[in-house]
């Protein structure tokens, strides 16, 4: 088997789209669902403005040499082939010619490996989208230990800082602390962390880091020691750490999306796993305010934006240990005992294919508090009836699972066959008046519930009855991984996983920490030039047409 | 690989070469330190990776090159690829004043 995969998740949710349809009006479908048909077109849109806004944010950073990122494509290595290799090529039936790709070995230790070629035989899909195809043992590993382990503000002064083991960036990890400033007669002071040490350059500095909330913090300068901490308007009573992987976080900020919601201000989102009965989940969540000042102030509860089932190759829940983000890409590596995943960690898009049968002229409107869901969670689903002068004699609630099983619903959520007729009547029919309907639901697979509410009318004067339906979709999002690469020998059943600041991978196990090389295999091939060029060095490359 | 050579009457034809087998050259792909170490006249090495580029990159505001003889070790160690690191640490003995034991001591760099 070649190594290399490519992407297999090409249509998300964009953030984006929520943003741009926030322009119409507050009342409007289109804002107001994210399963409208309206947001269904703007969304392949809303992905492509997203990706050129995470695109500047990364040039951005990009212009100084400190934030710069050093996983940017720094160097390739080419095979020249001789003039007397030819590639092979096919007649399509408008009679272009195409070349076929030619087979591509290198040698790894001893053993040579098949390659695959970039998805579109690009610079983008061979060195900036591929997927890591291989990992391996580096060899180098440390004894780990915080800078300042875990402990109380008030302790801080008897603790001296450890050994920094892997250089660069800290993480400062404050939890448990609620005053936020401190006020005299004439200024007001904010919580800072000041860190002097030796930079990673050879200066010594001395950096403040504001403490704006309970959270993790990264600094600016990369370390190379660190002589003193001092933390100041705090409580005494609050816990600190200052690490250099963020082990102690209880959340990330995600670096690539932000909450939109449909009515009020934008959000950062912090992510974590969340721990099911059926297996590890990934978890989006935002404060429930935009207002950091109202964070600080103590409203600083955290809800749910997304909570996304993480699968194995084989479709089944897995039990992650500890996950990494990927600088400046939508990758996420996580690890379990004996794998490590490398997932696409945008929201998945719902397939829609299924909630597509909505009478044009509905009366009704479905709604509830959230779509996106995980299992065995309750939602109240209701109804709203548009028309009160012309009420349903009696309604019907259809429930499509995603394994295309289908039953019909009772008024307590229950799940009826459908060979039962199953009509909820409308008793007050006759004096013309609706009573809306609230319908508890909890799912217990992932994937698409589609309920379709089908409202049946009787004309009074001819008596013929006619049935409109309306539907609306819950969504209980699973990914699962781009790639599965088993764990090498030594390092199975880590701890945790962290990049460091020059995006190398270390894994945490038995209190060391192991540096773990991750390579992109994968070649273009110049069919004009006869050339091909490879993302990895190879001790020996062999191509065949 | 020799190629195989058949010849038909009088005309020949070469059969195609299937399968060529060597090792990669390395080629630098510029990027944004490259922009960056222009701007300090520091090229990047033939094979540098991003990483070390970008420690001699930010070694030369710590150890400027210059004139000097510390100016000229620290341009040319840097422009060969060699980055200055502390190897031996010297701790002078001190009495109990905590003043060194020899006088006035003096180590050359």
């Amino acid at each position: 088997m070649a190594l290399g995969t490519y992407p297999s998740r090409r249509y998300a949710r964009a953030w984006m789209t929520q943003r741009i349809v926030n322009r119409a009006p507050g009342w409007s479908y289109i804002r107001k669902v994210p399963n409208s048909v309206g947001q269904q077109i703007i969304n392949p849109l809303g992905n492509y403005i997203q990706e050129t806004v995470q695109q500047l944010t990364k040039e951005r950073y990009n212009m100084f040499v400190s934030t710069a990122d050093v996983s940017e494509l720094d160097q390739l290595h080419f095979l020249d082939l001789p003039s007397t290799m030819d590639f092979d090529s096919t007649e399509n039936s408008a009679g272009e010619s195409n070349y076929t790709p030619p087979q591509v070995y290198g040698t790894i230790s001893g053993s040579e490996y098949e390659i695959t070629q970039a998805e579109k035989n690009n610079i983008e899909t061979m060195s900036y989208d591929s997927i890591a195809s291989r990992i391996e043992e580096n060899g180098t590993a440390h004894v780990y230990s915080e800078v300042i382990p875990t402990g109380t503000v008030a302790n801080l002064g008897t603790v001296s800082p450890g050994t920094i083991v892997v250089e660069g960036h800290l993480y400062i990890t404050i939890s448990g602390n609620e005053t936020w400033s401190m006020e005299s007669t004439d200024y007001i002071y904010y919580p800072k962390c000041y860190i002097t040490g030796v930079t990673r350059k050879g200066t010594e500095v001395k950096e403040a880091v504001p403490i704006r909330r309970n959270g993790t913090f990264k600094t600016i300068n990369e370390w190379n020691s660190v002589t003193s901490v001092m933390i100041s308007y705090v409580d005494e009573d609050a816990l600190i750490t200052i690490e250099t992987f963020p082990w102690a976080r209880d959340g990330l900020v995600d670096t690539q999306n932000i909450c939109v919601p449909t009515k009020g201000g934008e959000r950062p989102l912090f992510l974590r796993l969340g721990t099911q009965a059926f297996g590890s989940t990934f978890i989006s969540e935002s404060y429930t305010v935009s207002d950091l000042d109202m964070v600080r102030a103590g409203i600083d509860d955290k809800e749910i934006v997304s909570e996304i089932e993480l699968l194995d190759e084989s479709n089944l829940p897995v039990t992650i240990t500890d996950f990494a983000l990927k600088l400046n890409s939508r990758y996420l590596y996580a690890i379990d005992d004996s794998y490590l995943y490398v997932y696409d960690y945008s929201l998945p898009s719902p397939d829609m294919r299924n909630a597509s049968s909505e009478s044009p002229d509905s009366k009704f409107d479905l709604y509830a508090d959230k779509w996106l869901l995980t299992r065995g969670e309750e939602i109240i689903l209701s109804t709203r009836n548009n028309a009160i002068l012309d009420p349903p004699s009696n309604v019907r609630f259809h429930l499509l699972d995603p394994d295309g099983l289908e039953f019909y619903v009772g008024v307590d959520g229950s799940l009826w066959s459908t060979t039962v007729a199953a009509w909820i009547d409308n008793a007050t029919w006759y004096d013309g008046l609706w009573t809306e309907l609230h319908i508890p639901f909890t799912f217990s697979k992932n994937g698409e519930y589609v309920v379709t509410l089908e409202a049946q009318y009787i004309d009074q004067t001819t008596r013929v009855s006619s049935i409109l339906k309306s539907q609306f979709l819950f969504y209980l999002p699973a990914i699962t991984p781009e790639i599965q690469l088993a764990l090498p020998a030594a390092l199975t059943i880590p701890e945790a996983i962290g990049f460091d600041s020059d995006q190398q991978v270390w894994l945490k196990k038995y209190s060391s920490v192991h540096k773990l090389d991750v390579f992109h295999d994968y070649f273009i091939v110049d069919y004009q030039n006869k050339r091909v060029w490879c993302n990895e060095l190879y001790s020996k490359i062999r191509v065949t047409v | 690989m020799a190629n195989n050579v058949n010849f038909i009457g009088f005309s020949f034809y070469i059969n195609p070469q299937v399968e060529f087998e060597g090792v990669q050259t390395t080629q630098n792909i510029v990027n944004h330190f490259d922009l960056a170490s222009d701007l300090i006249g520091l090229p990047r090495l033939e094979g540098e990776s991003n990483i070390d580029f970008k420690k001699r990159i930010m070694d030369v505001e710590v150890h400027p090159s210059g004139g000097t003889y510390e100016g000229v070790i620290n341009g040319l160690s840097r422009d060969l690829g060699f980055l200055r690191e502390k190897t031996i640490k010297i701790e002078l003995l001190l009495n109990s004043a905590g003043e060194p034991i020899a006088s006035n001591p003096r180590v050359p760099s």
